[in-house]
């Protein structure tokens, strides 16, 4: 069963069950003639503009998606602005779990222990989820360019504070390509530099039906660390 | 919306307002409760007093904050009040989880289809999904809600649509 189908039936069995109007309940209302506007409806002015500037934004952003493919504009409910961000955000997280500490010494900080002890999958993950957290708080500074390295076409430099709040600068050099000309599905793959170590990269996105979802994945020898962002009903995750 | 001037009409016991507010909040009023009690009968009698209460501590509700987050505050301490006090406990065994299978591969209603979804998540995964699929929440507020990291709640969601997935045998 697709999400989609779970979503669907989810929705459909709750709502088929809320009462439609609001309960009668036992409280003094006001007695006055109910005149209060909940909604105001916009001026014609107003509509006038909004729709001029949606229009320019759909001629902007149509004009940005063909010269710069790679850069996403900002959506609703959005943490990180473009595809530029979400991958230098997937580089970061992945790279400074794999590199910050070892993971029995982040486990330790936050005193989960890696025992046979049964536990709740949620607790072996919290240490992850608090520094993801982290990073997203804290802001990237991102710059783009032509890559230093004959095979790699592009590069990505951001510089933000690692897991231990210590401020650290990464640079990736990439290749983007497109699967296929008419296919909504890219992938990257590269190398990932911050300090003295080098870290093997991969990612891919997709679309399909207003569902994006960017994985990235960084290596660092048998040690693989895998991120997967998606934008689900205009919100990312 | 819910804005100031609703909020305004509610403090002045306006029922127009009220039917308003019920309307804008009603599906994740009835998630979150429905999530913790599992019952359809005890969710609308629930409901009713969230909403009784709502009227009530109006006047204490701080303005510039996130009213539907403050509203469904108070369902969530009102269905776990109620889950205490009925000491309801949910249990499904192996054979249960065996017959759910078989009569979802013969083709059950949709109901006990979605009865056996929820059996397989836990309470926090059900709130999560129910607040994020039926009422449209935001992760952020179903966060601020919940008060858990929204790193957290994201993973609850993801890992709840999993389960679920395998659940139906699909991965």
């Amino acid at each position: 069963m697709k999400k989609r189908e779970i979503r669907r039936i989810m929705k459909r069995q709750i709502e088929s069950h809320i009462p439609k109007s609001a309960p009668k309940i036992d409280f003094p209302f006001a007695e006055a003639k109910d005149e209060v506007v909940l909604q105001r409806k916009p001026k014609p002015f107003l509509r006038y503009a909004l729709g001029t500037a949606m229009a320019v934004m759909v001629i902007v952003l149509a004009f940005s998606l063909f010269s710069a493919p790679v850069v996403d504009p900002p959506g609703p409910g959005v943490l990180l602005k473009n595809d530029n961000e979400v991958i230098s955000f997937s580089a970061v997280s992945s790279v400074s779990i794999l590199s910050g500490f070892s993971t029995n010494e982040l486990l330790q900080g936050q005193n989960v222990l890696l025992s046979a002890e049964e536990k709740p999958a949620i607790e072996y993950v919290k240490p992850y989820l608090k520094a993801v957290d982290q990073l997203l708080s804290s802001d990237l500074d991102v710059s783009t360019g032509v890559s230093e390295y004959d095979q790699y076409d592009a590069y990505i430099s951001f510089e933000t504070r690692n897991l231990l709040g210590n401020p650290t600068t990464y640079v990736m050099h990439f290749n983007l390509s497109q699967k296929t000309d008419e296919s909504e599905e890219y992938e990257l793959e590269g190398i990932l530099i911050t300090g003295s170590r080098t870290y093997d990269v991969e990612g891919k996105k997709e679309v399909d039906e207003g569902e994006e979802k960017i994985a990235f994945k960084a290596y660092d020898g048998n040690r693989r660390v895998e991120s997967v962002y998606e934008i689900e009903n205009d919100e990312q995750t | 919306m819910i804005d100031q001037d609703v909020i305004k009409a509610l403090r002045n016991k306006r029922e127009s307002a009220f039917e308003y507010v019920y309307q804008q909040t009603k599906r994740g009023v009835y998630s979150m409760i429905f999530s913790i009690v599992r019952s359809h009968p005890a969710t609308e009698d629930i409901m009713q007093d969230v909403y009784m209460k709502m009227m009530e501590s109006i006047g204490q509700y701080q303005e510039k904050t996130n009213f539907n987050n403050w509203l469904l505050t108070i369902a969530k301490h009102m269905a776990i009040d109620y889950y205490r006090r009925e000491k309801r406990v949910f249990h499904m065994d192996q054979e249960d989880y065996d017959n759910r299978q078989t009569s979802i591969e013969t083709g059950p209603d949709e109901a006990a289809r979605f009865e056996a979804m929820l059996d397989v998540l836990d309470s926090e995964e059900r709130t999560v999904v129910l607040l994020k699929i039926v009422d449209n929440m935001k992760f952020k507020d179903i966060a601020r809600v919940l008060d858990k990291p929204l790193g957290t709640v994201i993973w609850l969601y993801h890992q709840a649509l999993k389960v679920l997935r395998k659940y139906e045998g699909i991965e």
